[in-house]
């Protein structure tokens, strides 16, 4: 047989006979094959989440930009407007502009062209309603005093004003609604008056409970996990099913079981009365002490299990080593111990505390009015005013607070995902 | 011709640079007990892993009863395997595992439970069909492996260093037991192993792997006393290694000079014409030690030095430093150095010309051959 | 924590508060969850302790009032439904994601992960504004895709898990048997990984059976869910039905946490 010493490799190489390049063009193919398989397996997942979820949310966000309401409603106005500014005098066209267009827009639109304009400037939907029932569709012939007539507004900036600041197709008015901003009358950025100050607030709010709830929880998970940690098998398995006991009862329920608890007609105040300790039923519901005790109750789950399963991984002999060494108890916790628990705290910290930053049920039925976070007035603003551009501004600013605090929990624990235990 | 399996020109390359396997050509016979022999990284597992399927070569074919394996996946190779992990399916018992190339196959369920009982039977652990893998010992996961990869009479088996997780009183014992079992079957098998002694003990022939190339292929004899280079030399038992300056060479045999100590004649080993550094290759159990006084009558006789004395109970090394600062190593029973065998004494050695060789050097390994340099070598 | 013999009396007194500390959190974790559970037995309509004599009138009224039948059948239907899908999408996605080696699978990552990030409010407000424009407002269709979205990366994380632990030497030795590639995977892969399959599916229908945000914003009154039709009688002091509710909600929740735990089991009785 043929056994030639110096036969040609067929990698790049000239000399390579041609069956060899096929059969390197097959395992190519076949590589290739198996990895068209796969990412065939991952694309219906991802093309359904892109579709049913990402997608939607980037709907919902681009509405805190998108400003379409009045140039949609308005469009001549809006053109008429397009290279004023309030330096300047009023142009004479806008007048019949804006009658023609209040006698072409379709009822709807112009309803929503004038709840935008609210938003902006209140005021504005009494003054276009007004305008737009005394007009009747009629089409004067000197617009201006026609509509000067129906309201002297209309010869003074601010209607104008109102409606160039809302004539789109992009506006910064939701997103500087949400950090208490807003544009005045020459377009630049100021703090609204005192008392429409809320989201700032808000905001504080959000971060404030969910930095209290998330403090109490490393005082109390802390430790509860290094119990769990370091006593014998039994006790730690009791210890670890009060933990997942809570963590698996939906959040609801756990919310429900607090609120028996906490009624003037509930549990505790029962016992109070019964006691004699007070005279009248206490009101233990509704206020920040009630939602924060049942926050940690709901959270700390996500406190313990990091704190456990990295406490787990610390052999008990690192800190009789220490001892041997010569180091007290305190002193061998403090510089053996706690630096290698230090990712689990910072893990389950910030598992906490994005929790917190989202939660929407615990809130709205255990805490009172001065209570409510983020989450509250996102609702709100979509339930009750339909103002869909506010609560796209508010979204915007919470996901950006968990999608940085999670990004920094990717670093701190290398998981990808927010997975316990 | 009888050859089962050949490979032809085989090549494979993990990425266009360097070759895990260079241009290996490799008959195995209907029948012999074949064992890829080498250090890791040797291209050995390599080679197997194309023969069960599981690696395509990048250039060359395999070919199996004279068919080519190219294009046969390997569920349709039909070719037995026994994994260095054993890769027992945990979640079957053991006579599930055992069934289980039978039932894919789609035999009938008769014939598959009497094969099972039969293969059970044949590695001795008729009792404990219903167990689960992970309730058996290591030796016992090894059988049931075994057991597993014979049940379809396949006509080859192929061992990836079956024996490796095991300790090393159980290895001897399953060394012999899979060399009964291949006895009786007559079935072809193709072992890997880095360990040498398995290699020795078990094969009828021992292809010896470095660098993605076979050095020497051959019976477990010839590898031993006719290594054909110096890395065989080295890598199959222990040698005494020493540079010298070869001077002469004629016919079978040349002379050379162990500089400081003398002149050397030895058998010719793989010099190329005109070259003059070489390597003496002898091994301990050839050395033969004497009293400084006595004559030695072999050709090639020179004063040493002792350096260090082990005792071994059987028999005794000393370490030995000739005039020109060689080091060896000599073998031989206890009572024949009982006199002189003692540190710092002067002493005769020598050895005959047929028990030693003279190789071309090559010190270590030689690094990986990019593909590109292969081609033109 | 046991009291070692050279222990002085500061270190005993630090012990025994240790214990007390214990004790009190187990009772502060655990003690709130069953409070309801004798509630949901009182025979009188106020939420009220003690309970005077037992009855399971509301027992009775969660399965035979229309509304909280509904609301019961709805979250069964559509947690099981959205639980099968999530595991389908997830498993594949998994298994790709466990093969495949390309460029951007952290990217792939992120996009899957996604779900489980975002709050549920904006989960909840955004599907809601999308799934009207597509005709799926209030439409149980549409509560089963936004469930399924966010189980899915549930089933993923555990059915990853359990494949990084799986050892493909086993897929090569059931090809060596002359098992195909499907044989292989139904025989061999499956089984084995079975127990993170299930663990998944069991995370993905307890998502869904809990969730009341993203329901509560994209369910209209005939896909109200058991949570969405509890909360919204949360306040209600009279009509005990949600306690009834809320010890069944209970009791499945901790037959699903034995289901997974029975599945860790499993699992580590066949890893290698």
């Amino acid at each position: 047989m043929a056994a030639p010493a110096s036969a040609a490799v067929s990698f790049g190489s000239v000399s390579a006979s041609e069956p060899h390049d096929r059969l390197w063009r097959d395992l190519k193919r076949s590589q290739r094959a198996a990895q068209l398989r796969a990412i065939g397996l991952i694309l219906p997942l991802v093309v359904f989440l892109i579709l049913v979820f990402i997608v939607p949310i980037g709907m919902l966000l681009s509405r805190s930009v998108s400003d379409l309401a009045v140039p949609r409603a308005l469009p001549a106005t809006v053109a008429a407007l397009a290279g004023w500014t309030p330096a300047k005098e009023i142009p004479p066209q806008v007048y019949p502009a804006l009658v023609e267009d209040i006698g072409s827009a379709p009822q709807m639109l112009f309803g929503d062209a004038a709840a935008r304009l609210e938003t902006g400037t209140p005021g504005m939907r009494a003054l276009m309603m007004k305008t737009r029932s005394r007009l009747q569709g009629a089409a004067p012939s000197d617009a201006r005093k026609a509509l000067t007539g129906i309201s002297p507004k209309w010869d003074t900036m601010e209607g104008w004003v109102a409606i160039k600041q809302a004539s789109g197709p992009l506006t910064d008015h939701y997103l500087l609604t949400a950090l208490d901003l807003h544009r005045d009358e020459l377009g630049k950025v100021t703090r609204v008056v005192a008392y429409e100050r809320v989201f700032l607030a808000a905001i504080g709010r959000t971060f404030g409970i969910a930095f209290t709830v998330t403090a109490l929880a490393l005082l109390l998970g802390f430790p509860f996990a290094f119990l769990a940690a370091t006593s014998s098998d039994r006790v730690s398995r009791i210890l670890l099913f009060t933990v997942l006991l809570p963590f698996w009862t939906a959040m609801l329920v756990r919310a429900l079981s607090w609120s028996v608890l906490l009624q003037r007609t509930g549990i505790i105040n029962d016992a109070l009365l019964r006691l004699g300790l007070v005279r009248e039923p206490l009101d233990l519901m509704y206020n920040r002490f009630a939602l924060c005790i049942a926050l940690i109750h709901i959270f700390l789950p996500y406190m313990v299990l990091p704190l456990y399963s990295v406490m787990k991984t610390i052999p008990p002999q690192h800190m009789r080593a220490a001892a041997s060494l010569g180091a007290r108890p305190w002193m061998a916790f403090r510089r053996v111990y706690l630096p290698q628990v230090v990712p689990g705290i910072g893990a389950g910290a910030l598992l906490v505390f994005i929790q917190c930053l989202g939660v929407f049920v615990v809130p709205a039925l255990l805490g009172g009015p001065n209570d409510q976070g983020l989450p509250y007035y996102i609702a709100f603003y979509v339930n009750r005013v339909l103002n869909w551009g506010l609560a796209a501004a508010l979204s915007v600013i919470l996901l950006l607070s968990v999608a940085v605090l999670y990004a920094l929990y990717v670093r701190l624990s290398g998981k990808s995902a927010m997975v316990l235990g | 011709m009888d050859a089962i399996v050949r490979y032809s020109d085989v090549s494979k390359t993990y990425d266009g640079v360097t070759s895990v396997v260079r241009n290996l050509n490799l008959d195995i016979e209907e029948g012999e007990f074949l064992t890829m022999l080498g250090p890791s990284g040797s291209g050995k597992t390599t080679s197997l892993m194309m023969l069960a399927g599981f690696e395509a070569p990048t250039s060359g074919e395999i070919l199996l009863d004279g068919r080519s394996l190219a294009r046969v996946p390997p569920h349709r190779r039909d070719i037995g395997m026994v994994f260095q992990n054993y890769a027992l399916f945990p979640h079957m018992t053991v006579s599930e595992n055992i069934a289980f190339p039978l039932q894919v196959r789609k035999r009938p369920a008769a014939e598959i439970e009497q094969r099972v009982k039969r293969a059970l039977d044949m590695v001795h652990l008729s009792t404990l069909g219903g167990r689960r893998p992970l309730q058996l010992s290591g030796g016992q996961q090894q059988r049931v492996a075994v057991a597993r990869a014979l049940v379809f009479e396949p006509k080859i088996i192929l061992m990836d260093e079956p024996l490796g997780a095991l300790d090393r009183q159980l290895r001897e014992s399953m060394q012999l037991e899979i060399r009964s079992i291949h006895e009786r079957l007559g079935v072809t098998a193709v072992y890997v192993t880095h360990d040498q002694g398995e290699a020795l003990t078990m094969s009828d022939r021992i292809a010896i792997f470095s660098n993605g190339a076979i050095e020497q292929l051959g019976s477990p004899e010839e590898l031993y006393s006719r290594p054909s280079n110096a890395f065989v030399a080295q890598f199959i038992g222990e040698n005494n290694l020493m540079p010298c300056a070869v001077a002469r060479t004629s016919g079978l045999e040349c002379e050379a000079e162990l500089a400081g100590s003398g002149p050397v004649r030895a058998r010719y080993g793989d010099l190329s014409p005109g070259q003059t550094d070489g390597v003496v290759a002898v091994r301990p159990e050839k050395v033969r030690v004497r009293p400084k006084s006595a004559m030695d009558s072999s050709e090639n006789s020179f004063s040493a030095v002792v350096e260090a004395v082990v005792f071994f109970g059987d028999h005794v090394k000393l370490a030995l430093r000739l005039a020109g600062g060689q080091k060896l190593v000599s073998r031989s029973l206890p009572e024949d150095t009982a006199t002189f065998g003692v540190v710092g004494q002067e002493l005769t050695v020598g050895w005959n010309t047929q028990d030693c060789a003279i190789y071309a050097p090559r010190s270590r390994p030689a690094p990986p051959i990019p593909v590109a340099f292969a081609s033109q070598a | 924590m046991r009291i070692s013999p050279y222990a002085t009396l500061p270190q005993k007194v630090g012990v025994w508060t240790i214990r007390l500390f214990a004790l009190l959190m187990c009772l502060y974790l655990a003690g709130p969850i069953v409070v309801f559970i004798p509630l949901s037995f009182s025979d009188k309509a106020l939420f009220h302790y003690p309970i005077q004599s037992f009855s399971l009138r509301w027992y009775h009224q969660l399965v035979t009032s229309p509304e909280w039948l509904r609301a019961v059948l709805n979250s069964l239907a559509v947690a099981t439904s959205a639980s099968v899908l999530a595991t389908i999408l997830g498993v594949a996605a998994a298994f790709g994601l466990w093969r495949a080696r390309f460029r951007g699978k952290e990217a792939v990552m992120m996009v899957i992960m996604t779900p489980m990030i975002v709050p549920a409010v904006i989960s909840g407000v955004s599907m809601y504004l999308a799934l009207a424009k597509v005709g799926l407002g209030n439409t149980h269709l549409g509560l089963i895709l936004a469930h399924t979205a966010l189980a899915a990366p549930l089933v993923v994380i555990t059915v990853s898990a359990t494949l990084s632990k799986f050892d493909t030497t086993l897929l090569r030795a059931a090809a060596n048997l002359g098992a195909n590639p499907l044989t292989a995977f139904r025989r061999v892969c499956l089984p084995v990984i079975a127990s993170g399959v299930f663990t998944g599916a069991i995370f993905a229908f307890a998502l869904s059976f809990d969730d009341v945000v993203v329901a509560l914003f994209i369910a209209g009154p005939a896909q109200r869910t058991l949570p969405v039709q509890m909360y919204m009688q949360a306040n209600d002091l009279v009509d005990l039905t949600i306690t009834a509710a809320a010890t069944v909600m209970l009791v499945l929740s901790l037959a699903l946490m034995v289901g997974v735990e029975f599945m860790k089991k499993r699992e580590v009785a066949t890893a290698r």
